[in-house]
């Protein structure tokens, strides 16, 4: 009775906040544009005054499942193609246009972890973390293992499957890991001293698209966020986090 | 308050409008999601053997946590609810905790303690226990979510058992094992089968500490939350339908419980 209650309050007050305040740009975006994205916010909301970009940061699956779902949202920013297409598939999305790139790394624990190199994943006993095979950091980095020869040795000694990019990260910087495969922008200041990072000599190349909801109540204010990103002052926040140009 | 100015008729009518909002409220969603699937399509995921796997594990986490649980913590409902010592408020305290904790707060308090570079960590490393991404480290989690659960609702019910029962039974000659067994055990047997049911479903349906601690692979670590969780990912129907086969189980399970053992005779 007590829980609802303060359900029930929370929910009141949830459905207030949003009225009277700033012009809200609903924005999902994959995970792994968090610091970037964040990072370029608070121009745009300055050369469009009154608006608030307010993001939803999930792995893409999880985001294209929810516009799948008819999640009230204006922008969708994918990191991979595969996802875009299951939107696209939705009907709520017309066409996406690219803004990024990206490349893989290996990263070990700084210390003795026994990893000096993507041979090194064939270890037998060596604890590999990669992220799911339908998160596409976990797609990519298969197909990387493919292209190194090492795929079947390796994927014997993955011990899980995280839902995200950043769970790797989580696990590896832990030091629970011996070794995952991320995107070189993962690499955030917050983790960087907790890791070593091996180059992987693999032609992957993960790419960002964005696109505005056909149903999204404002479509030129969405378009000019897409735009954004691939404008100067976009490509200049991407790059400073490491992504690459489209 | 007011309810005792009106009729009691009234009253009645209040309540069982509130009360059936409230029971709308949680059967609505359930019903939804039954309403997603078929029959046959809930019959073809039970059989994909990748399902089956994730179920039984669940199974088999949930019961030996249950099993440590009871182990472990009956004995520390007793000790709370009997015996006075300095700093047992802050005792009880702590034993709540995990239940207000996001799990995924717990997983991460137990890759500090036992992880690999966690404070136990180098000691079970040397004598050869690995926990993180096994089985065991599951069941740690699933344990350590689950357990207050059983505690609390034991604690409780201790608390109310009339002490003179229990000392007239100790007058009459006997042990303090036979008194526990003969007298306490039995008034308290409602809120033993509430407090394992609810222990034991908490665990079944525990996520957020398990992939923390424990990780994410098949047949090692992914027990049906975390399995219903991956296949949203890729095939939200398939999802669903996971979810549903869980729900069924819990449901099948809670019921049973409740009512075979929360039965006075």
């Amino acid at each position: 009775m007590f829980r609802g209650l303060v359900l029930l309050a929370g929910v009141a007050l949830s459905a207030c906040k949003g009225e009277g305040a700033a012009r809200e740009l609903r924005v999902s975006a994959a995970m792994s544009l968090k610091e970037a994205l964040v990072g370029l916010e608070p121009d745009f909301e300055a050369r469009h005054p009154g608006v608030d970009v307010v993001f939803n940061f999930a792995g893409s699956q999880i985001l294209a499942g929810q516009i799948a779902e008819g999640a009230p949202v204006d922008v969708f920013v994918a990191a991979d193609e595969p996802q875009m297409r299951r939107a696209i598939a939705s009907g709520r999305i017309e066409a996406a246009e690219r803004f990024a790139r990206n490349r893989l790394v290996l990263i070990t624990p700084v210390g003795d972890s026994g990893v000096a190199g993507p041979g090194d994943l064939a270890a037998p006993g060596l604890r590999l973390v990669l992220a799911g095979p339908s998160v596409p950091a976990g797609a990519y980095a298969r197909v990387a293992l493919q292209q190194l020869g090492v795929a079947e040795a390796a994927l014997a000694n993955l011990v899980s499957n995280e839902e995200n990019v950043r769970g790797v990260v989580g696990k590896v910087s832990a030091g629970e890991a011996d070794a995952g495969i991320v995107y070189a922008t993962d690499l955030t200041p917050a983790v960087a001293g907790k890791l070593r990072v091996l180059p992987l000599a693999v032609d992957v190349s993960p790419v960002y698209e964005a696109a505005v909801l056909k149903d999204s109540p404002q479509p030129a204010l969405a378009q000019a966020f897409v735009a954004e990103l691939r404008g100067p002052g976009g490509q200049a926040a991407l790059a400073k986090h490491g992504f690459l140009p489209p | 308050m007011s309810l005792r100015t009106g009729r009691p008729g009234q009253a009645h009518a209040v309540l069982g409008v509130l009360g059936g909002a409230a029971l709308v409220f949680f059967a609505l969603p359930l019903v939804a999601l039954i309403g997603r699937v078929t029959p046959a399509e809930l019959w073809a995921q039970l059989g994909a053997p990748a399902v089956q796997q994730a179920l039984w594990l669940s199974l088999e986490v949930s019961l030996i946590s249950l099993g440590l649980c009871v182990v472990f913590g009956f004995p520390l409902a007793f000790v709370l609810a009997r015996v006075a010592f300095p700093g047992r408020a802050l005792a009880r305290g702590l034993v709540s905790l995990p239940m207000v904790l996001p799990p995924v707060v717990g997983g991460i308090a137990l890759l500090a303690a036992f992880g690999r570079r966690g404070l136990l960590g180098g000691m079970l490393e040397r004598i050869g226990v690995v926990l993180p991404f096994t089985t065991a480290g599951a069941v740690l989690a699933v344990t350590f979510v689950a357990m207050p659960f059983l505690v609390t609702t034991l604690e409780g019910a201790l608390a109310t058992v009339d002490p003179r029962l229990e000392q007239a039974a100790a007058t009459l000659g006997a042990s303090r094992w036979r008194v526990l067994w003969t007298v306490t055990l039995p008034a308290i047997r409602p809120s033993m089968a509430a407090g394992l049911a609810l222990c034991w479903a908490r665990g079944l349906g525990e996520f957020g500490a398990t992939i923390t601690f424990a990780g994410n692979f098949e047949g090692r670590t992914q027990t049906m939350p975390l399995a219903v969780y991956d296949a949203l990912q890729a095939d939200p129907e398939a999802a669903i339908t996971l979810g549903l086969v869980l729900l069924a189980v819990s449901l099948t399970l809670l019921m049973a419980l409740r009512g075979h053992i929360g039965r006075r005779r």
